[in-house]
């Protein structure tokens, strides 16, 4: 179905800015912004798609991370934090998708 | 941690080879992390992780894919990579990428190669040195050395930069599969 299609593309424009503004909040471990996620099936996205993601924004410095060892019997957890540069880039998707919702409003006027 | 989860971890591990050590360590210790979590918070057993993960070629294919797209620059480390992560993909994939990926290369070195050769060339014979070795040949006409020189060059130059784009056309159809198999 051509609308399957279509949502996986624009999960896929998005999870990047939906999951720098969640960890613009505070800092997040990746199978807590996994299941966060998986609250909204529009932005649900597979541990697949999401680790290799955070990996990728960490490579550009957008986020820094450290391991913290958790409580009793559970592992050690990766945490992802927002740098300036992140914030910064994330100010800019912000203005973009700002942008992007009122082309599309005053398109649905029309 | 199970034996069946510890040999899925060491599969991982092997199809990240074109990763630096300490980047592989890393992705599998979260991994390792991200499974622990399935089994305290989720109670999931070793079947169930493995099928929500999916099979090891295809994790690493996700993480080598997002280090591929990223650089079109030629690199040879970027050339494992790439290699690395379309081997995994599919028999079409076994077959296009290194076809491109060694073509562009061949491509590439013959450029620099020929460039050199027109190059070294015409710097002996101005020197009256001859180098009968090198030379400019269609078929059985050999070109004199001052127009051999420009166009070695000229070759060279297609050679190298038709080499850079086939290169970028392997680039490209890594990310046409990576999409492709995002719309599946």
């Amino acid at each position: 179905m051509q609308i399957e299609e279509w949502k996986s593309q624009i999960k896929r424009g998005t999870l990047e800015y939906c999951i720098l503004l969640l960890i613009y909040k505070k800092p997040y471990y990746g199978y807590e912004i996994i299941q966060e996620i998986a609250n909204w099936p529009i932005i649900a996205a597979k541990e697949s798609t999401v680790y290799p993601l955070l990996r990728r924004l960490l490579k550009d410095g957008y986020l820094t991370s450290y391991w913290e060892e958790a409580e009793e019997g559970l592992p050690p957890r990766k945490y992802y934090v927002i740098t300036d540069e992140g914030k910064k880039y994330l100010e800019a998707m912000r203005g973009e998708w700002k942008n992007l919702t009122n082309v599309i409003t005053k398109l649905e006027e029309a | 941690m199970s034996e069946k989860l510890e040999r899925y971890l060491e599969e991982v591990d092997k199809c990240l080879k074109p990763l630096p050590i300490t980047e592989r360590v890393d992705i599998v210790k979260e991994i390792k992390s991200y499974m622990l979590e399935l089994q305290e918070q989720m109670q999931l057993n070793d079947v169930q992780i493995v099928e929500k993960l999916g099979t090891p070629k295809e994790l690493a294919r996700e993480y080598l894919g997002e280090l591929v797209e990223k650089n079109t620059s030629f690199r040879f480390k970027n050339l494992l990579a790439v290699m690395a992560y379309y081997g995994l993909a599919s028999a079409t994939g076994l077959v296009v990428v290194p076809v491109l990926g060694s073509l562009s290369v061949g491509f590439m070195v013959s450029g620099v190669l020929a460039a050199l050769a027109g190059t070294v060339k015409f710097a002996a014979s101005l020197l009256h040195i001859d180098l009968p070795f090198i030379m400019f040949q269609f078929g059985s006409y050999t070109l004199p050395t001052a127009m051999a020189f420009p166009l070695s060059i000229l070759v060279g130059a297609a050679l190298f930069f038709g080499g850079r784009a086939l290169w970028r056309v392997m680039i490209n159809q890594v990310a046409a599969v990576k999409r492709k198999k995002e719309t599946l």
